[in-house]
């Protein structure tokens, strides 16, 4: 039974762990904010951004500061299944040739899976299993990964030459897309400080794989009232074309919705949020807070859409605003 | 847990009920607000529309609205875990609901969460954070609207006179007609009355309640009136049978009684606003001067309307007052000559038998007659018809003051025994002169003693006109309802004539006359 104390413990180990990865990745406040909420919810990132913003940067400081493995796996044209997973090699064992398997890269706390959509898609689909399941199965043997398990992608959404667009099923299975912005003037300024100069910024292990767990443990019976639950699902809801209380923008726009998956993705990732906010309970804001990193992924738009310029935070915009919370 | 349960409980039902004290606010001036705008939509349509029961009809809905608005107001108040939304939504992030929606919960994060929200919900000032708020632009609105009915509701046009005037007509009406079935159940009631007599009476009294329903105004009530009693007379006169004839004679006497004492009432009335007037203020003599014209209308006293009206548009000149005094002195004058002939049972009957002047012919005019005083000339136009005929004025007697329908009325000479202003419908009440009334057509005319006759109409001219024209309609309505050939009951009218006669102390040579009149008519 967890008490106040053990919780603001947590809570505290939580919020250390935010500022110390903040020391190596100059700005992405909110990014940061968003990778752990991912990371305590037990859910896999997508990062999208232009290249040189840091990214990678961010995943390796929170691969740093969580002391747990970590793996990078930079995704080619050339990537094969096997690549990422690991196979099965022929050793000889007392004499006889047996196969042994050779765990791949994904066989870490935490994998960078970088310009994930340059991997054919038969090579990123080998992550599929990883990231829902948190097994991978070679021949007839299946591995369990290390826990904790996640999955932090990167992609780069300006070059479309020698790319693979995720498909929607590999998509679905990432709790969060989280769009990377370029930093500010300030922010740019202090990057060079730490980045051209020989001043070297150590970043320092704060919580473990243990912790986290326990963690996820918690933050799983956060209470949540029914009006906050009700909310979250009719916003889920609203974003089907043919749903119940579908906005126009959504019924014009939006060509499939997102899946339960989003409903929980919201869910856990609020709880978190309130967790990470100090309190015992799930906010609406908490919801709105993670609703578009949850949703902007799941939303398949029509062509009317692109062809109009509607994104998909548009559309979870003015589904938040017209579903008013009280 | 039970006592942290308790506590979160309370305080959200503590918002609840402020939340709904301003939902009643708000519910009760919107509903006040439509109240009162199809109230003064009523009450402004009644100022130019005859409705008598707009501004009743109107406060109605008002207080129908009002009390509309506050059940509505308590129907619509927050659910409780709104309520606590609602409290959460003044920056609590959701743990005053949360703690109500864990209440019987009692893991560590549920009591953490309550212990939370307590400590907010001991600290939330509920007054201060849910104001009660007058939306100001609303009340502006309903206190504009009230005002506005007030004032409509409170105008008096002409329109909405009419309304009332209507409306006591109706009024009095209905008493009518309630009289004539109590009378119609006491002959009902009583043995001694057979079933036909008693069929035959509540046949004509049908008829009556017809004719009383029919009417439209005071003026057309009272003649109704006055001919109802006057056939009760009659047929208590006609039957042979005591107890019906004592029966029918009761209630005539009952109605007299009940008129004069109104009028009594109404002349009091008028003395006593006349009494302050005469020093009085502008709202006295105003007030005087409605009680003058209601007296006026109901004794249909045109000398009375007249300078009353000169006294209103005189501003309420000290002249006309006395000229007004004088009229009413002269009504009270009239209205004690009737009152004596109604104490000594003096009806038209036996001023009739005193006088010795009246005929059949007389009986049946009144009603579309051009009355006449021209002393002991018949102008009648229709010749040998009597019924519809012309009213003779006898000098020096008094004879049937037609008042009927009003063509300077019989004009009569004043010096019967029976005088007074002739305000009767022709039943032989005499008055000193009759007064001018509309033109008049097809009105009801009564046939005496049950005899028929034909129908003619007799279309008499006002203003002194002397000529009339007579039309045969067949249309008119008679007492018995049976029409017959004239010559049918020639005889029996000639019949009657000469037994009066005989039994009269007329000089012989009148006597002669009149027996030569009627053989004339064969």
């Amino acid at each position: 039974m967890v008490d106040e104390k053990t919780l603001q413990e947590m809570i505290d180990k939580v919020k250390m762990c935010e500022e110390e990865i903040g020391k190596g990745i100059i700005g992405q406040r909110g990014i940061i904010r968003q990778v752990l909420l991912a990371i305590l919810a037990d859910g896999n990132v997508l990062l999208e951004g232009v290249p040189g913003l840091g990214k990678t940067e961010l995943v390796k400081a929170i691969s740093k500061v969580l002391s747990t493995s970590f793996s990078r796996i930079q995704f080619t044209p050339d990537l094969m299944p096997a690549d990422v997973t690991g196979t099965n090699l022929i050793i000889k064992e007392e004499g006889n040739n047996v196969f042994q398997f050779e765990p791949g890269p994904v066989f870490a706390n935490i994998v960078l899976a970088d310009e994930i959509n340059r991997a054919t898609p038969k090579t990123q689909s080998a992550l599929l299993e990883a990231m829902q399941e948190k097994t991978v199965t070679v021949g007839k043997n299946t591995y369990e990964l290390p826990k904790p398990f996640m999955v932090l992608a990167t992609q780069n959404p300006i070059e479309n030459e020698g790319t693979y667009p995720l498909p929607e099923a590999q998509l679905d299975r990432f709790l969060f897309k989280l769009l990377v912005e370029f930093p500010t003037k300030e922010e740019l300024k202090e990057i060079m400080d730490i980045t051209v100069t020989n001043r070297k910024v150590t970043l320092n292990s704060v919580i473990s794989g243990e912790d986290i767990i326990a963690i996820r443990e918690v933050i799983r019976d956060m209470p949540i009232s029914d009006a906050v639950m009700d909310y979250a699902l009719s916003i889920v809801v609203a974003t089907h074309p043919e749903g119940e209380g579908a906005e126009e923008i959504t019924k014009q726009y939006v060509q499939n919705g997102a899946s339960p998956r989003a409903a929980q993705a919201i869910v856990k990732t609020a709880k978190a949020r309130a967790f990470m906010e100090g309190r015992y309970n799930v906010a609406f804001e908490d919801v709105q807070f993670v609703a578009y990193p949850a949703l902007r992924h799941r939303l398949a738009l029509n062509f009317e859409a692109i062809s109009d310029g509607i994104s998909a935070d548009g559309i979870i915009k003015e589904i938040l605003t017209a579903k008013k919370a009280v | 847990m039970k006592e942290v349960d308790q506590r979160i409980r309370k305080f959200v039902y503590r918002v609840r009920g402020r939340l709904r004290e301003q939902k009643i606010v708000d519910d009760l001036l919107m509903a006040a607000g439509i109240g009162l705008g199809i109230g003064v939509i009523l009450s402004l349509i009644s100022l130019f529309v005859s409705f008598y029961y707009a501004v009743p009809l109107a406060a109605g809905i008002v207080v129908f609205s009002f009390i509309t608005g506050i059940i509505m107001g308590i129907k619509r108040t927050p659910a409780p875990m709104e309520a606590a939304l609602l409290a959460d939504a003044k920056g609590h992030k959701e743990k005053l609901s949360t703690a109500f929606y864990l209440k019987g919960k009692d893991d560590a994060f549920s009591m953490l969460q309550k212990k939370d929200a307590v400590a907010i919900a001991e600290s939330f000032r509920i007054r201060k954070e849910f104001p009660l708020q007058l939306p100001v632009k609303r009340a502006l609105i309903v206190f504009g609207l009230a005002a506005l009915f007030t004032i409509s509701s409170l105008l008096r046009t002409p329109a909405r006179e009419y309304a009332v005037a209507k409306h006591d007509v109706k009024k009095e009406i209905k008493e009518e007609i309630a009289k004539l079935e109590k009378v119609e159940k006491s002959i009902k009631e009583k043995k001694e009355i057979s079933e036909n007599e008693s069929a035959e009476i509540k046949e004509q009294l049908e008829l009556a309640k017809k004719e009383l329903s029919e009417a439209e105004s005071k003026k057309e009530l009272k003649k109704a009136k006055d001919r109802l009693t006057k056939k009760m007379e009659m047929a208590s006169e006609k039957t042979e049978n005591k107890t019906l004839s004592k029966t029918l004679s009761e209630a005539a006497q009952e109605r007299k009684e009940q008129d004069a004492s109104k009028q009594k009432e109404l002349v009091k009335e008028a003395e006593e606003a006349m009494k302050k007037a005469e020093k009085g203020s502008r709202k006295e003599k105003k007030e005087a001067y409605k009680k003058l014209a209601e007296l006026a209308q109901t004794l249909d006293d045109a000398s009375l309307q007249k300078a009353a009206e000169a006294y209103q548009q005189s501003d309420y000149s000290d002249s006309d007052y006395a000229a007004v005094k004088s009229a009413l002195s002269e009504t009270l004058a009239s209205m004690e000559g009737k009152n004596t002939d109604l104490a000594n049972n003096n009806s038209s009957k036996n001023t009739s038998q005193n006088n010795n002047q009246n005929t059949s012919s007389s009986q049946n005019t009144s009603q579309n007659g051009t009355n006449q005083n021209n002393n002991n000339q018949n102008k009648n136009n229709g010749g040998n018809n009597s019924r519809n005929g012309d009213q003779q004025g006898n000098s020096g007697q008094n004879s049937n003051n037609g008042q009927g329908q009003g063509k300077q009325p019989g004009a009569q000479g004043s010096q019967g025994s029976n005088g007074g202003n002739g305000s009767g419908p022709g039943w032989n009440r005499g008055g000193k002169e009759g007064r001018e009334g509309a033109r008049k057509t097809n009105e009801n005319i009564t046939v005496p003693d049950g005899e028929t006759g034909n129908d003619e109409n007799l279309t008499g001219k006002a203003n002194g006109n002397q000529t009339s024209t007579k039309e045969k309609s067949n249309q008119s309505k008679t007492w018995s309802g049976n029409k017959v050939d004239y010559g049918q009951v020639s005889g029996k009218y000639k019949d009657k004539a000469y037994k009066k006669v005989d039994g009269s102390d007329y000089p012989g040579k009148l006597k002669d006359k009149i027996r030569n009149y009627f053989d004339g008519l064969n």
